[in-house]
């Protein structure tokens, strides 16, 4: 059996036959919250002008560090929930698993809480010295931290569960009323506008709590969270991989913006400076990860193929892993080519419509990067059904310690950021997909290894 | 001289047949020096308290038989040849065939994990996936796969086990079965002789709990060429094979053993120990079955002749035995249930009186499926009970059929309890019958005899042992 070869004209014509439509639905709600906190966060910053500078970046520090010191510190539990929930969902019993699961839910939003306030204490000399928030701006940093830790952990649980319609709603609902009590706040004075925001952030939290106490409560009781509390340092121990993995993706996606802000900041002495130019060229050349949608679909699509993978004879069983090659490089000359084909659309229009070569060059970098990031997120998705999820974990530090390493080149031009984060990815996509192939040119041998060591 | 007994679940961790036949081979024998080597389930590794340890018991190994080393991450990268040791052997144990011992020993040198590691390298994997290909084709690739994997895990972790067995004049194992194994590594590592006793017949009974265990016809299979190979490398390997009754010697020469190599002992047995009582207490006659609870024994049959019995007679049914199998037991108790007869049954367990036991008792019977001469049968008769037992191994060889007791075919739920009502009903017949058998039992089956025949194969094997390095 060798390595899947591609054909991109076949690929292409097989995938428009043998389109799945309940994996593509799966997948185009997976990315509605995304595009919902992108499209609303992007419109808050822009339309509203009233403030000064200074302010301005003030308040854009609160909402971004919040989101991204939530994101960061809950990184770790967001992917138990994932392996938690996910394979209760995968349970024959799932009434009862869905009982079990809410145990495991309810002890990580509280872990989660914990976490994001320990981090946000850690900060706090750093924010009131450098970034100069007043004690009150401090605190609603902290409770939007809170807030998104816990919206992490219950999206997190929902999606795990296969459940893409719910986070969906609540989320264009939630956002569009962030949007609307950030508007009324900023009418009142443009102080308050950061109180509207928490408002409707405290919506998506308490829609996000009751939608999931609505579906996760079992038929039973849970079981007390000191019960579960237990089972957590066998479950970090069997998983640190995969924490360690998603704690250094969250990382790797902001690691270049944060060096570039903390750079500027300490150069205009505000601290943190949110750059125009980075920061513009940076999340417009993000937005290529929007053909991650074809992981999403992915993932959906070989899942009634995964189960009872390893039954029947070998040849049914090769035929199996066939046709699970053929789904996995669909899926990645799909994402590839929705990917590039975004990324050129951004290029394109970003020049036309900003007319700024720098961010246009941080644009193309930081895009490019993105496609091999994303293979590398791709081929997390397959390794551990090897054993082999440590290679994705060291992939994404790679990436984070190349944007480290631009540490003192970015005082002297941002773009070195970005280079940082398209070396870095390039160099794991290498680690990753060099042991990729080599796991799926000899599937069957590797995956019951991989079963042979989980015994 | 010194002699390393190997024991396989049994002395000195578990009373029973095995266990007693040992320990009075070992204190007979107090002139030679023993060691023992016994495998044991995990978690009872200890010496049991109720055998007084010999003084002449040297040294005592009990190791773990599933030693559950875990897998290293790292697949083990073995020599090429090594690997291909590894190959012939395991091939050797899919098709039920003698295992190249020197290949093995030669392979596995040392008790290191790597040899485990070995199961998840690529070398390992095509040798598997070519076997399948070639026999198993059309079975489940994950079954086999997983018997594969456990039987040879097994394997390696026996292999590497034989390198703890201390250096002796002669092994002496008590079966063909791991313990077999071991003792024929150990006589390729320390290139002394090895002798082996078949107490009852390993395969059949290994056939026996397969067939009640709910796998697959092919892992079955799978697991049966595993344990034939052991004993076919036994057999091969063995200087000398000690069944205990001539049933069994017949049954190695079918399987090819050459019968020059058959030395057959018979169980023995203190017959003025066992004696029997004053008169029996007058009263519900007792049926005992002693014998350890395990499915081998079939007390389900015998409950079910029971049910007949009590239809028609009196009696009460006392099965004294270690309760080994907590499954089986309880299925054993859901019949008893079921039939209605609990009133009349009573499993009292291991009885640390068995003498008294025996005493009290009217008719001795046993039911099994598989036996080789059972010491309980040889004590019971020395005691003057009359028996109704099974025909199976080397009992028809005791038991004279309407003369010492009675002979019913296995699993004959009928006969056995038509037996036992004659029994029953007939007083004279009994006491006629237990006379017989003491006077049989005195004249055939003493401790003194069986220990002098062994110790002539042990003599005969160190003078040959001797000889030949004197001449090399």
């Amino acid at each position: 059996m060798g390595a899947p070869s591609v054909n991109l004209k076949q690929i292409i014509i097989k995938i428009t036959r043998d389109i799945d439509k309940n994996a593509l639905r799966h997948s185009a709600l997976f990315y509605v919250p995304s595009l919902a906190t992108t499209l609303v966060s992007f419109l808050l910053f822009s339309a509203f002008k009233g403030f000064n500078p200074y302010e301005h970046n003030k308040l854009q520090v609160i909402i971004m560090a919040s989101i991204i010191v939530s994101l960061v510190s809950v990184a770790g539990i967001q992917f138990l929930i994932n392996k938690v929930v996910g394979e209760a969902s995968q349970s024959e019993d799932r009434i009862n698993q869905k009982t079990a699961a809410s145990g495991f839910i309810k002890l990580a939003v509280i872990i989660s809480a914990i976490l994001s306030i320990a981090v946000s204490v850690i900060l706090y000399k750093y924010f009131n010295q450098a970034i100069h928030l007043s004690a009150l701006e401090f605190l609603l940093f902290m409770i939007l931290g809170l807030f998104y830790s816990v919206i992490w952990v219950l999206t997190a649980a929902f999606w795990a569960w296969g459940l893409y319609k719910y986070p969906a709603i609540i989320y264009v609902i939630s956002y569009f009323a962030i949007f609307i009590f950030s508007y009324f706040g900023y009418r009142l004075s443009p102080s308050d506008f950061i109180i509207g925001y928490a408002g409707g952030v405290a919506l998506l939290v308490v829609l996000l709590s009751f939608f999931s106490w609505k579906f996760f409560r079992g038929k039973e009781k849970t079981k007390p969270l000191i019960e579960n509390a237990r089972k957590l340092p066998n479950l970090i121990a069997k998983n640190y991989w995969g924490i360690l993995f998603q704690t250094f993706f969250i990382l790797a996606i902001f690691l270049d913006k944060i060096i570039v802000w903390i750079s500027e900041g300490t150069k205009v002495g505000t601290g943190i400076q949110f750059t125009g130019v980075y920061t513009t060229g940076a999340f417009l050349g993000l937005i290529p990860t929007f053909s991650l949608v074809a992981l999403a679909y992915f993932t959906e699509k070989v899942k009634p193929l995964s189960k009872g993978m390893y039954s029947g004879t070998l040849q049914e069983l090769r035929n199996r892993i066939q046709e699970y090659k053929q789904i996995y490089t669909e899926g990645l000359v799909t994402m590839l080519s929705i990917g590039f084909g975004l990324l050129a659309i951004v290029v394109i229009l970003g020049q036309l419509i900003i007319r700024n070569t720098d961010v246009t060059l941080i644009t193309l970098t930081i895009g490019v990067g993105t496609l091999f990031f994303e293979v590398i997120l791709f081929n997390a998705f397959i390794l551990p059904v090897f054993h082999k999820s440590h290679i994705s974990a060291i992939a994404m530090f790679i990436v984070c310690l190349a944007e480290i390493s631009t540490l003192l080149l970015v005082r002297d031009n941002v773009w070195f950021a970005s280079l940082g984060f398209l070396v870095g990815s390039e160099a794991g996509l290498l680690l990753s997909h060099i042991t990729t192939r080599k796991m799926l040119a000899e599937f069957d041998y590797n995956a019951f290894r991989a079963f042979q060591l989980d015994n | 001289m010194r002699i390393c007994i190997i024991s396989e679940g049994s002395y000195p961790i578990v009373r029973g047949g095995v266990s007693e036949w040992t320990q009075q081979l070992i204190k007979e024998l107090h002139f030679v020096d023993f060691d023992i080597f016994c495998l044991a389930p995990t978690g009872q590794e200890t010496w049991l308290a109720e055998y007084e340890k010999p003084a002449n018991v040297k040294s005592v190994k009990i190791r773990g038989l599933a030693t559950q080393r875990p897998l290293t991450r790292k697949s083990a990268v073995l020599p090429k040849a090594i690997s291909d040791e590894l190959v012939v052997c395991m091939a050797a144990v899919l098709n039920g065939t003698p295992i190249d011992c020197e290949r093995l020993a030669s392979a596995v040198k040392s008790d290191h994990p790597i040899y485990k590691a070995w199961l998840t390298s690529k070398e390992y994997w095509d040798f598997l996936v070519n076997f399948y290909e070639t026999n198993w084709g059309a079975s489940d690739f994950s079954e086999y796969f997983w018997a594969a994997n456990s039987i040879f895990s097994s394997l390696l972790d026996t292999a590497t086990l034989a390198r703890q067995v201390p250096a002796a004049d002669i092994y002496h194992s008590l079966t063909t079965g791991s313990s077999g194994f071991i003792g024929c590594l150990a006589k390729i590592i320390h290139r002394r002789p090895f002798v082996v006793s078949e107490h009852g017949l390993y395969m059949k009974e290994r056939e026996l709990d397969l067939a009640k265990q709910d796998i697959t016809p092919s892992v079955k299979n799978q697991i049966l060429n595993y344990y034939k190979s052991m004993v076919m490398t036994c057999y091969e390997q063995a200087d000398f094979l000690i069944p205990v009754c001539q049933d069994h010697a017949s049954k190695e020469v079918e399987l090819g053993v050459d019968p020059k190599k058959i030395r057959v002992v018979i169980n023995g047995i203190d017959s003025d120990k066992f004696t029997p009582g004053a008169t029996k207490i007058p009263g519900t006659p007792m049926v005992g079955c002693f014998a350890r609870v395990v499915p081998v024994k079939d007390q389900l049959m015998l409950l079910n002749a029971g049910k007949n019995v009590l239809d028609g007679c009196k009696a009460d049914f006392v099965f004294a035995g270690e309760i080994q199998d907590k499954e089986y037991y309880k299925e054993c108790q859901d019949l008893v249930e079921k039939l209605g007869i609990g009133e009349n049954i009573k499993f009292i367990g291991h009885s640390d009186n068995m003498l008294d036991l025996y005493r009290r008792a009217d008719i001795f019977v046993l039911s099994s499926q598989s036996e080789g001469v059972p010491l309980a049968l040889l004590e019971a008769m020395s005691c003057g009970l009359p028996a109704v037992c099974t025909s199976v191994g080397g009992v028809p060889e005791i038991l004279a059929d309407t003369v010492t007791g009675f002979l019913v075919q296995r699993g004959d739920v009928e006969n056995m309890s038509a037996k036992i009502s004659t029994l029953l009903r007939d007083e004279n017949l009994r006491k006629k019958m237990g006379s017989k058998a003491r006077e049989f039992v005195i004249e055939n089956y003493t401790i003194g005899e069986m220990s002098r025949k062994i110790l002539k194969i042990y003599n005969e094997l160190n003078t040959r042992e001797t000889k030949s390095n004197g001449s090399s």
